[in-house]
């Protein structure tokens, strides 16, 4: 919302709000304003710092057009404060709907949504998706739904609370693997034994992806890569018959990646409109030039620090996502807010 | 259809799941969600023509067709309504370009080349409709050296960061298990578009979004770039492990099921702690504080496995959660739309697909308390609202719609109309 021109305040209290201690820290050195994740979460916001027993809090609360909270009880304490007109938001571990409150994150999500259950190799551990997967689709429908509610206000007047559980999320996003078990279909790798025909393989300079999920993306990927044979022999071209025969295809296929480099292999296979992916790490993303000119970066502040970091996940022709201010300090703003959105109570108080 | 969407109506040739799970949301929301296809290039999540029906939704007392029946397609499209059009056709073409006006969004996850092929990109829309949003999502975008390259969810994973990621500890990259930059990417693109009809409503001013599933994956690892741009530090896969928070992992418990848990301050460690009934949890000094626990985390976990090894998964996530420990055993398929909250608050809700049969499925992620998204209808089969939306829309009679049918342009099944 603060990407696109909300005014957007976090109102903390001493502590913080909990991402400021959420390493990894900028050089290590924990600080309220120095955790990177606080940095990229919080960008585009003012922060007011005010005691829970504050009564500014309340009035604040009171001439929101939003209201976003994430647990059970502030969302009680807004739906009490919040104008008629308001949108109170919660996001919420098992949602506002649900019969009990439970604890939860990213992780035990992963293991209630299917996701653990799918991730790793056969045989291993249950692993869960990535960084905070769950956390950051629950917030990004949180948007979705609480835009949309904006647009049906602009009709009707009316406020109204719109309740987002982290499972769902993960759960929407297992919509074909759950269907799929219920009626008996195959989709999706799941849990797999390591190898080319479920994921990245080791190249010169690094790991490389090459799917076959469609006929043609095999032939073109054989011929590629020098193997003739097997692009020519139409079995191959059935799934089954490259499952069947699935350790001496995968060591003579894995024997042509290894040798050569994973970007001339993406230049090779691409250009024959296989469906490739070279394993890109952190500093690849940051310093990739093909999202250098999508203009997916801007420049961000950390503790005094200019820092580079993503920024836009699309380009917009007329309301491009933006980081035009970088996540604030601790009670950066906090007069500066209740003189903009409490001016009038303010003067009268004095 | 409820939602606060109501009233918007989105044009889509979204296929497969990325763009599709996108207008699939806004859909939830309460849009009027036209997808198209053709009768040469139905989408490619019904599975084709060639094969039989899946043993596991075969019914003799319903006419059942392959392509209405795959659980690919039918798990992403609900709330939506069909209709075929072969715009490569020029005829086919003339007509979409009278629906045109009638829509506020017109979507597609095609490469970048193919709407200017056929003359429907951005400009040529908003000459027909100025105030149009058109929302176009691809692999890598419109723009960028890398934008004429195709990609699936498979190697857009890599391709964004997040397979670079995602491993056990010290052990090689992996994929997801189901191809995740495809609901990611959906979820920003629905976000974008409902973000331009915002814009729109207060504006009146339309514009294009133009989605690459590269930059729109690699969004979710913003602060592990930053953890390489501010310190200079390239992330490495760290399994279930957290940056501060020990323990904090999967462990395998005595029915050989598993179980996640974690503790994330004092509170839920004593609770913790106490449960598992080894003293010197408690008292040791290495286990005294969060940065002590995650500095001895392989013994700490190695303690935890010892303790799960003796428990039945399903009791220990009872006797967890009832002491506020954050935990969960890990669902089997089966058992994904079974919590409790789920079917409390409406999230799992059965819908009778009339040839697929009556299922659960993954419904709407919002409860609203004024406009409550809901699952209206089941997933939409090839061609069903061809006539429905041509005779609402276009006011188009019997007669001109059998035509097309006769000339391929529209009707459902097989170009050959073998079915």
């Amino acid at each position: 919302m603060g990407d696109h021109g909300a005014d957007v305040v976090l109102l903390e209290s001493c502590e913080g709000h909990p991402t400021r201690s959420e390493a990894p820290f900028l050089d290590d050195a924990p600080g309220p304003e120095r955790s990177l994740l606080h940095a990229y979460a919080n960008a585009n916001k003012r922060s007011a710092l005010l005691a829970p027993a504050d009564g500014r809090r309340q009035s604040l609360l009171q001439v929101a057009d939003v209201l976003v909270v994430s647990d059970r009880e502030s969302a009680e304490a807004a739906r009490a404060a919040a104008s008629p007109a308001a949108l109170v938001v919660a996001v919420t571990p098992y949602g506002l709907a649900a019969p009990e409150d439970a604890p939860g994150n990213d992780l035990t999500t992963s293991a209630v949504s299917g996701w653990a259950l799918i991730n790793g190799d056969e045989g291993g551990p249950p692993l869960r998706p990535t960084l905070r997967q769950s956390d950051y689709l629950a917030g990004l429908l949180a948007y979705t739904g609480t835009v949309a509610a904006l647009v049906e206000r602009e009709q009707s007047g009316a406020g109204q609370v719109i309740d987002v559980s982290e499972l769902e999320p993960p759960l929407w996003m297992a919509a074909p693997t759950i269907l799929a078990a219920a009626q008996g279909d195959a989709i999706g790798r799941g849990r797999a034994r390591p190898g080319v025909f479920s994921g990245p393989v080791p190249t010169r300079d690094g790991y490389f992806s090459v799917t076959f999920s469609r006929p043609h993306f095999w032939t073109e990927a054989m011929h590629a890569l020098g193997l003739e044979d097997l692009a020519t022999d139409p079995r191959y071209l059935d799934r089954t018959v490259r499952q069947a025969e699935a350790a001496p295809l995968q060591e003579r296929i894995e024997g042509a990646l290894a040798q050569r480099g994973r970007w001339e292999l993406f230049d090779a296979l691409a250009h024959r409109r296989a469906t490739v992916g070279v394993v890109l790490d952190m500093k690849d993303i940051a310093t990739s030039t093909h999202l250098e000119e999508r203009d997916v970066f801007s420049e961000t502040v950390i503790d005094g620090r200019p820092v580079r970091t993503l920024a836009s996940p699309c380009v917009m022709s007329g309301t491009p996502w933006r980081v035009r201010t970088p996540a604030p300090r601790l009670g950066e703003h906090t007069d500066e807010v209740l003189s903009a959105w409490l001016g009038q109570q303010l003067e009268g108080t004095r | 259809m409820t939602g606060p969407l109501v009233g918007i109506r989105i044009i889509t040739f979204t296929q497969a799941w990325a763009g599709t799970s996108a207008t699939e949301l806004l859909a939830f929301l309460g849009a009027d969600v036209i997808q198209i296809e053709s009768r040469t290039h139905p989408d490619i999540w019904r599975g084709g023509y060639a094969g039989e029906v899946p043993p596991g939704v075969r019914d003799e007392s319903r006419r059942q067709r392959k392509w209405n029946t795959a659980a690919a397609y039918n798990s992403v499209n609900l709330n939506k309504r069909a209709i075929t059009l072969d715009v490569a056709d020029e005829r086919g073409r003339a007509l979409f370009r009278r629906l045109v006006p009638l829509a506020d969004v017109i979507a597609d996850n095609f490469t970048p080349a193919v709407m200017r092929k056929w003359g429907l990109d951005y400009d040529s829309l908003r000459a027909i409709r100025p105030d149009i949003i058109a929302a176009s999502l691809s692999a890598y975008g419109a723009t960028g050296p890398l934008r004429d390259v195709r990609g699936i969810g498979g190697t857009l994973e890599p391709m964004s960061g997040l397979t670079s990621l995602l491993g056990y500890e010290g052990g090689r990259p992996m994929n997801s298990g189901s191809m995740i930059p495809d609901p990611i990417a959906g979820a920003w693109f629905a976000a974008a578009i409902v973000t331009a009809i915002r814009h729109r409503s207060r504006t009146g001013e339309g514009q294009y979004i133009d989605l690459g599933m590269m930059e729109a994956t690699a969004m979710m690892a913003g602060d592990a770039v930053l953890e390489f741009t501010a310190n200079g530090r390239v992330r490495a896969r760290t399994g279930n492990r957290h940056p501060r928070i020990a323990p904090h992992g999967t462990y395998e418990a005595r029915d050989g099921r598993w179980l996640a848990l974690c503790a994330d301050d004092e509170e839920q460690w004593r609770a913790l702690a106490r449960l598992i009934g080894d003293p010197t949890l408690l008292d040791a000094a290495r286990f005294a504080t969060q940065e002590s626990r995650k500095l001895h985390e392989v013994d700490l976990d190695a303690r935890i496995a010892l303790w799960a090894g003796t428990q039945d998964a399903e009791a220990a996530e009872v006797l967890l959660l009832a002491a506020g420990v954050p935990a969960a055993r890990v669902r089997s398929r089966e058992e994904l739309l079974k919590h409790p909250a789920l079917l409390a608050r409406g999230f799992a809700v059965e819908v009778d697909h009339p040839e697929a049969g009556r299922r659960t499925v993954a419904g709407a992620p919002w409860v609203m308390s004024r406009t409550q998204p809901e699952v209206t209808r089941p997933a939409p089969m090839l061609g069903e609202h061809s006539l429905e939306v041509f005779q609402e829309l276009l006011d188009m009679d019997r007669g001109e719609y059998e035509e097309l049918v006769a000339l391929g342009i529209s009707g459902d099944g097989p170009p050959d109309g073998q079915d």
